[in-house]
């Protein structure tokens, strides 16, 4: 996003503060608009719409959320010494994230993809920053595979996209009458990860 | 769930179901609801408070319409599988059938639930209940495969229920790409996962 006017960043840092506080829904340009003090020629001349700028902090709190997954899976590889310290800090990492969890960066995903549905043009935003992602974690599982760590049988961009599919839908655990046991859920996702995917 | 509504409100809720087969939540409009069910706008409003409460069951229905014939399939396959050769096999089908990419509608259905159901109370106490029964169905499936010494003793079931749904719908995400990737690549990571972690060949 560094290439972008700053009047525009504004706008989108002020519409992603909004969204995480109360919701896409509850955010209106004219809240917006106050609490930036930008003026409305000014949002209408970097967004098409109102719908646009909202679409556009979406898909950036999502895109936030991954990439700081993505350089704390970065340093869990650098900082590594062998094969059981890699994933002991992978395990920090994704308890971490508390696998099925609601929190505001899946709500946020889950949103864009729900109103990126009909939407092309929010559809490409997804799109790009899905790519961004994916050839991210398809790097990070190639250098592990490299420092034999990983299952050199599986396809690198398989196991990425695989690996945020079932955080992306591991929501719906929380959305049981019953709830799911965190422990559960994380001792299946390790044994997972050590048997199959990094068991190189 | 749909059996206990009253005809007309059925109707109504099958009319919308039938929409959303083609159609997206905002496209669809009281009139058009109205003119394919040919019920009356007073009948409408008797039954739902409002047209989105029509909406929000609609959505809640198509997400456990799709998530039932999954749970029917392990079902049978439970039923007539004889050795853990034979239950792999047939989980190899089910994987291929519910992953396969001309379902994106039936993920889009599942997360536009999901992402429903955040914002209004009663959407969430719907699909909690749905929710639940598929999950609990799932986990029961996967319980009688360790009785029979197949699945893995130490994963909870229900975390199995949750994970299993949890990559299906998620592989949305897949749906979004201009790249998108080879449907077959995360069919054998998924066999992999089963034959493995899931039901390795002996019981850990």
């Amino acid at each position: 996003m560094t290439q972008n006017h700053s009047t525009k960043i504004a706008l989108i840092e002020c519409a992603v503060q909004m969204i995480r506080d109360d919701g896409w829904q509850s955010v209106t340009s004219d809240r917006v608009l106050e609490v930036s003090g930008i003026s409305k020629g000014s949002l209408y001349h970097h967004f098409e719409d109102f719908p646009d700028l909202i679409g556009v902090a979406l898909v950036e709190i999502f895109s936030q959320m991954v990439e700081n997954t993505l350089s704390q899976l970065e340093s869990a590889l650098t900082s590594a010494e062998s094969k059981e310290d890699f994933l002991s800090k992978i395990r920090a990492v994704t308890h971490g994230n508390v696998g099925y969890e609601i929190t505001a960066s899946r709500l946020a995903r889950i949103d864009a993809m729900a109103i990126g549905w009909n939407s092309p043009r929010m559809k490409s935003h997804i799109g790009e920053v899905q790519l961004r992602i994916n050839r991210g974690l398809t790097a990070i599982f190639q250098e592990v595979v490299a420092k034999g760590w990983g299952n050199p049988h599986l396809d690198p961009e398989v196991v990425g996209i695989f690996v945020q599919s079932y955080n992306v839908g591991s929501v719906i655990g929380s959305l049981s009458t019953e709830k799911l046991d965190p422990t559960e859920w994380n001792y299946l996702v390790d044994g997972l990860l050590a048997s199959v995917i990094l068991n190189g | 769930m749909l059996a206990a509504l009253h005809p007309t409100k059925k109707t109504l809720v099958d009319t919308v179901v039938m929409l959303l087969e083609t159609r997206g939540v905002s496209e669809i409009t009281t009139e058009l609801v109205l003119e394919k069910s040919g019920i009356s706008k007073g009948s409408l409003y008797h039954h739902f408070s409002d047209f989105s409460e029509l909406l929000e069951i609609a959505q809640v229905f198509l997400f456990s319409a799709y998530a039932d014939s999954t749970v029917h399939n392990i079902n049978q396959l439970l039923f007539v599988v004889k050795s853990r050769e034979d239950l792999l096999a047939g989980l190899k089908e089910v994987t291929r059938a519910t992953s396969a990419p001309e379902l994106e509608r039936m993920r889009y259905v599942r997360i536009q639930a999901i992402a429903t159901s955040t914002r209004s109370e009663r959407t969430r106490e719907l699909l909690a209940v749905e929710q639940e029964r598929i999950t609990s169905a799932i986990a029961d499936l996967f319980r009688e495969s360790q009785e029979r010494g197949w699945g893995n003793k130490n994963i909870s079931p229900r975390a199995f229920g949750v994970f299993t749904q949890a990559y299906t719908i998620g592989k949305v995400i897949d749906d979004f790409s201009d790249q998108r990737m080879d449907s077959e690549k995360w069919n054998q990571v998924v066999d992999l996962i089963f034959e493995t972690w899931f039901f390795p060949a002996v019981t850990v």
